[in-house]
């Protein structure tokens, strides 16, 4: 193949800027184009349903500023998202109509909430996306007395935490019988359960919403499985991710739950490379989405060094962390990591222990609460295995 | 080369840490501590690995 002279990265989340960064640290000096569909300077996810969310100081989400793209030769194009791509023409249309080549061009489309579509349009229910999302729920809380959220996972309990802090009276609606169910260890669920009701939260586990009243162009209460009807002031919808595949499917790409990458996270097409949310790649030979900093950072890097004739494929040891209920919560290694037993480690205080699982007599991940140290040996021992 | 830290942008990710020990630490939250506030050229290598690696762009390289 010709050398790469182009590259148009699109999407300007986490995955997207630190493309950028990575190119030109591994000495890339062609032209470089960062492609964002929004507006404002790109700015950090994680603190959206933490920081952001009790405080609406853009300081706690600002990332880069203007001079560091500068700094990085590269165009920032805002506001101006990717409508098509052409791909035997190797170019790309913006909504401003503006035609871009490109002789590599990276997908960091990312990933949106997964939505009830039946209740999207009511005014006081939320599924936290973008920055304007979560100060609009920040203020609806801070108005507020009660929330309701409708699933128990990690980015809804950080904003449960977050609304009992502020004062709401906490429901949370979870249709399996326990919080992060799958996603961290017994040990680890059971404790933030309890962490989260001594603040005040109270748990319907094992229910689901089978109906809503509105009351104009308010969601006014929603109805359980067991009968039981919960009036709530704010509604926040936190039931998981979907992949933003429109752009490759609309390209002609592979697509299943994810734009498809091989382990080079090449797409279907040697000239498209996708990372972080929006890629499903074989990890440990299983296909794989990755919702997070690390796998944004990570695939980032990766195809960064595949751009600059660094061949290898992307074997990215995991990690993730949750604030909420008070503490810091970090995994390490594969999310559902196939293990036979786990290893409890007590810490030095109630508030701090780890959880490590094996296969056989090789590990394969843990979680730690507040336990920062033992989470970096975690993850330095996965690296070394 | 001298180093400033925001430890209120940290988000406890161990990055820096795993890049340049000599350099980085965290306390029991995991918030970055800074062990040494000016780097010669021969860290220079670690130094730039930890602000290019930090996911929340809490560690900046200044005066240089």
């Amino acid at each position: 193949m010709p050398p790469i002279r182009r590259v148009v990265i699109a999407g300007a989340g986490q995955g997207g800027v630190h493309t950028a960064a990575s190119l030109r640290r591994l000495g890339y000096d062609g032209d470089l184009t960062l492609v964002s569909a929004e507006p404002s300077l790109p700015y950090q996810r994680p603190p959206l349903s933490k920081t952001f969310l009790r405080d609406p100081d853009p300081a706690h989400i600002d990332f880069h500023d203007a001079a560091h793209y500068s700094t990085l030769d590269t165009r920032l194009v805002l506001g101006d998202p990717v409508t098509t791509v052409d791909r035997p023409n190797q170019t790309l249309s913006l909504r401003s109509g503006e035609t871009v080549r490109y002789d590599h061009l990276v997908l960091a489309t990312g990933s949106r909430p997964r939505r009830i579509t039946d209740l999207a349009h009511l005014r006081n229910v939320f599924h936290l996306h973008d920055r304007d999302s979560s100060a609009a729920l920040g203020e609806q809380l801070r108005e507020g007395r009660s929330m309701l959220l409708a699933g128990g996972g990690f980015i809804g309990l950080e904003i449960a935490s977050a609304a009992a802090d502020l004062g709401c009276a906490v429901t949370v609606v979870e249709q399996l019988p326990s919080i992060l169910a799958h996603a961290v260890p017994t040990q680890v669920s059971d404790f933030l359960l309890d962490r989260h009701r001594a603040r005040g939260v109270r748990f319907r586990l094992g229910r689901s919403v089978v109906a809503f009243t509105t009351d104009g162009d308010r969601l006014a209460s929603v109805t359980t499985d067991d009968g039981s009807e919960i009036a709530a002031d704010v509604v926040v919808v936190g039931i998981g991710s979907v992949p933003c595949t429109e752009l490759a499917a609309h390209a002609g790409l592979k697509v299943d739950d994810g734009v498809v990458a091989d382990t080079r996270l090449h797409t279907s097409d040697p000239h498209i490379s996708a990372i972080g949310d929006c890629v499903r790649f074989p990890l440990a030979g299983r296909p794989v989405r990755l919702t997070s900093v690390q796998h944004a950072m990570d695939s980032a890097l990766h195809v960064a060094k595949q751009i600059t004739g660094r061949d290898a494929p992307y074997r990215p040891v995991p990690w993730f962390w949750t604030d909420q209920a008070g503490v810091k919560v970090q995994m390490a290694g594969a999310p559902r990591a196939e293990h036979d037993r786990t290893e409890f480690v007590a810490g030095p205080s109630d508030a701090a222990f780890a959880v490590r699982s094996f296969l056989g007599d090789r590990f394969v991940g843990g979680v730690t609460v507040g336990m920062p140290r033992e989470h970096l040996a975690m993850r330095r021992e996965l690296a070394a295995s | 080369m001298k180093l400033t830290v925001d430890a209120g942008k940290c988000c406890g990710s161990g990055q820096c840490v795993l890049a340049a020990p000599e350099f980085f630490d965290q306390d029991d939250d995991g918030i970055v501590v800074l062990l040494a506030d000016e780097a010669g050229d021969d860290a220079a290598g670690d130094v730039e690995e930890a602000v290019f690696s930090c996911p929340t762009a809490a560690i900046e390289i200044v005066g240089r």
